[in-house]
């Protein structure tokens, strides 16, 4: 039964506008084709702009499902409007873990081959490959560096993509000693289209939590380090490490706490978890280093998850927590604790692992770097050297590559894929 | 305290039907499009200000709210400002729909955005021919374009379109409860069960209609405690607004 039926009424394209922008993404993409005005107001970025600022009540958590069966779905979003929806990202044709999220955009590493990353909207479906990281193929005599840290960086006003990726580099058969390891970095920016390489001196260490919890926050990539005393931060401008201290308290109250490094409204937020306690603080001053304290929640509510549960996502009213198989949201306002999802059965990671900070947008991947001729004939000559360096792995990826039809949401046809000016220079 | 006594002051508000109401300055002043006429002081003359593009019942309920948010906020808790609005919105969807053009014409920003929240609120969960019924716009693709799209869009025309509504009703329902972690883990268990898609829809609707029955006897006794929360605040406001005056 539709109320409205009886007057349909002509709202000025203003209020139109302002009514589409509250909309969760999905209906907007069914939107797009109401009509042809709408599809072209839905395509700005002022409305895709207006769309993030007034979603932070959508932020939520997004779960990759760990097993890749074909009934679990790949992707498990859950927020506090919408609840729980699955997605899939089989649009990518290749079986990935995901690494990386900003603001609505993931980045994913293809399991299949290695050095091949995706950034992919899973809302929209867009998506591109980033050009390989290494020059040459994995062989037993130049042992891959594990990619240790892997940092996503969307930037909301410019719309620019960077992706940074470091590894601890070792020569083969030999650990490195003592405490100065050299960290190769590479950082891939879209306005380029390419990857920077450099090393860098690190004598930090990164547990399985760090590595998950990276922050993009004024065009810098921030993670926390073992030691908990820092955050560790790469200036993506200027390809530089630096370190911000922990606030003193947080430091004085360290004993027995843990710390994890999420997003607060665009900016670095450490969280620290005691027994009872867990106090959120913001980053508010990041040349002067200042914090400032602005939550503490008392956990005895869940007191039988304190030991086993970690934050992932947070926005001003709401916290997301998951344990090892349940995801726990709480209202700071009303002070109320609710179990949001739960997974059954045996799954090869817990639900804290495979949790990251999501809030779907309509932010777009991939922007057009060369024109569809030169993208071809660029094709062409990558497939080329991709056979003499043959191996299976190339020949799967040159396989899936012809076999993917067009991507979604565009008028153009096939997959762009970035590819250097210089072939050498991957 | 000058300000506060101009801010007293009362200000007439005609509408083109014949409605007049008289209202404190600082409520007219919120309504932005006659800020200036009110500023310059024609509130005072006998004819008062004609607001323009509203009728009587519309002005008077936006004035109810501008009574609320302006001149009482102050002294009510942000809780009771929720369930104010809350309130305030249960009306047709005609009278909504005036009430937003209102708000959007006499460009008060806060009730602008409620409603248009509320608006987008209801559009969730709807169809293309929905909505291009309730915009009045014509159908600017032919069948075989539409047909196209759906075919290219799978994922966006599948039948979730249901779950959009259903979920975010339920939790509204869940806010109202504060029940053990057990009784939660077991009431999750039994909305979410498994993630397959398949299943994912006929779940929701089976547990639905339990979950609905469920939930409607604690609201039962919950109600009464929210009447009784209600009360203290409203007597810990009447408290408030004596200490201050």
């Amino acid at each position: 039964m539709n109320p409205r039926d009886s007057h349909p009424v002509s709202l000025p394209i203003d209020l139109t506008i302002q009514i589409l922008a509250r909309l969760p993404t999905k209906s907007l993409l069914r939107f797009r084709s109401v009509c042809k005005l709408w599809r072209e107001v839905l395509s700005q970025k002022q409305f895709v702009d207006l769309h993030f600022a007034l979603s932070s009540r959508t932020r939520g958590v997004a779960i990759e499902s760990p097993d890749h069966a074909a009934s679990t779905p790949d992707l498990v979003c859950v927020d506090p409007i919408l609840g729980v929806s699955a997605f899939s990202l089989d649009f990518l044709d290749d079986r990935v873990k995901i690494r990386a999220s900003c603001n609505g955009l993931l980045c994913c590493s293809s399991v299949r081959s290695r050095g091949v990353y995706y950034v992919c909207n899973p809302m929209t479906r867009e998506f591109r490959v980033l050009p390989r990281t290494r020059e040459r193929p994995f062989t037993r005599s130049e042992p891959e560096y594990e990619a240790t840290l892997v940092g996503l960086g969307f930037d909301p006003a410019t719309w620019r993509i960077h992706v940074a990726i470091a590894g601890f580099h070792r020569s083969f058969g030999r650990w490195p000693r003592g405490g100065d390891r050299r960290l190769v970095c590479k950082v891939f920016d879209a306005a380029t289209g390419a990857w920077t390489r450099f090393a860098a001196s690190m004598c930090d260490e990164f547990t399985c939590m760090n590595r998950n919890q990276s922050v993009y926050a004024g065009c810098s990539m921030n993670w926390l380090t073992h030691c908990c005393r820092y955050v560790s931060v790469l200036d993506l401008e200027n390809m530089l490490w630096g370190k911000i201290t922990l606030p003193d308290e947080v430091l004085a109250t360290q004993q027995g706490t843990r710390f994890y490094l999420l997003e607060l409204e665009g900016s670095v937020s450490v969280v620290q978890m005691s027994r009872f306690w867990m106090s959120t603080w913001v980053l508010k001053d990041r040349a002067k280093e200042e914090w400032a304290l602005v939550d503490r929640v008392n956990l005895r509510c869940i007191d039988g998850y304190a030991a086993s549960v970690f934050p992932i996502s947070q926005t001003k009213d709401v916290v997301f927590m998951a344990t090892q198989k349940k995801i726990l949201m709480h209202d700071r306002n009303s002070r109320v604790w609710k179990e949001v999802y739960g997974v059954e059965g045996n799954f090869t990671y817990p639900l804290w692992f495979s949790a990251f900070a999501f809030g779907s947008t309509l932010f777009p991947c991939r922007q057009a770097i060369f024109h569809m001729h030169s993208v071809r004939r660029a094709r062409r000559s990558f497939f080329l050297l991709a056979h003499k360096s043959a191996g299976r792995r190339e020949s799967h990826l040159r396989s899936s590559y012809k076999k993917r039809g067009p991507t979604f949401g565009r008028s153009e046809s096939s997959i762009e894929c970035c590819l250097p000016k210089k072939l050498g220079q991957m | 305290m000058a300000g506060s006594s101009k801010e007293m002051e009362k200000v007439l508000l005609r509408t083109a039907d014949g409605g007049s109401f008289v209202v404190s300055r600082c409520v007219a002043a919120a309504m932005v499009a006659i800020s200036c006429e009110v500023e310059a002081g024609e509130g005072e003359r006998e004819g008062g200000i004609l607001v323009p593009n509203v009728t009587r019942p519309v002005l008077a309920k936006i004035l109810r709210f501008l009574h609320i948010h302006v001149e009482m906020a102050p002294s009510l808790y942000p809780i009771t400002l929720e369930r104010f609005d809350k309130e305030f919105l249960n009306v047709s969807v005609d009278f909504l729909y005036h009430i937003l053009l209102a708000a959007y014409h006499l460009k008060i920003v806060s009730l602008r955005d409620l409603v248009c929240q509320k608006v987008a609120d209801m559009m969730k969960g709807k169809s293309i021919d929905e909505i291009r019924t309730t915009f009045n716009i014509p159908n600017e693709y032919t069948a075989e374009e539409m047909a196209k799209i759906t075919k290219k869009y799978p994922w966006i025309f599948d039948q979730q379109l249901d779950d959009e509504k259903g979920i975010s009703v339920e939790k509204d329902k869940n806010i109202e409860n504060e029940g053990t972690s057990k009784g939660k883990h077991k009431r999750t268990a039994d909305e979410l069960g498994s993630v397959e898609k398949d299943n994912h829809i006929e779940n929701k609707k089976g547990t639905n209609r339990e979950e609905e029955i469920h939930v409607e006897s604690k609201e039962g006794a919950s109600t009464g405690k929210d009447k009784q929360i209600e009360d203290k605040e409203e007597r810990e406001g009447a408290r408030r607004r004596r200490h201050s005056e």
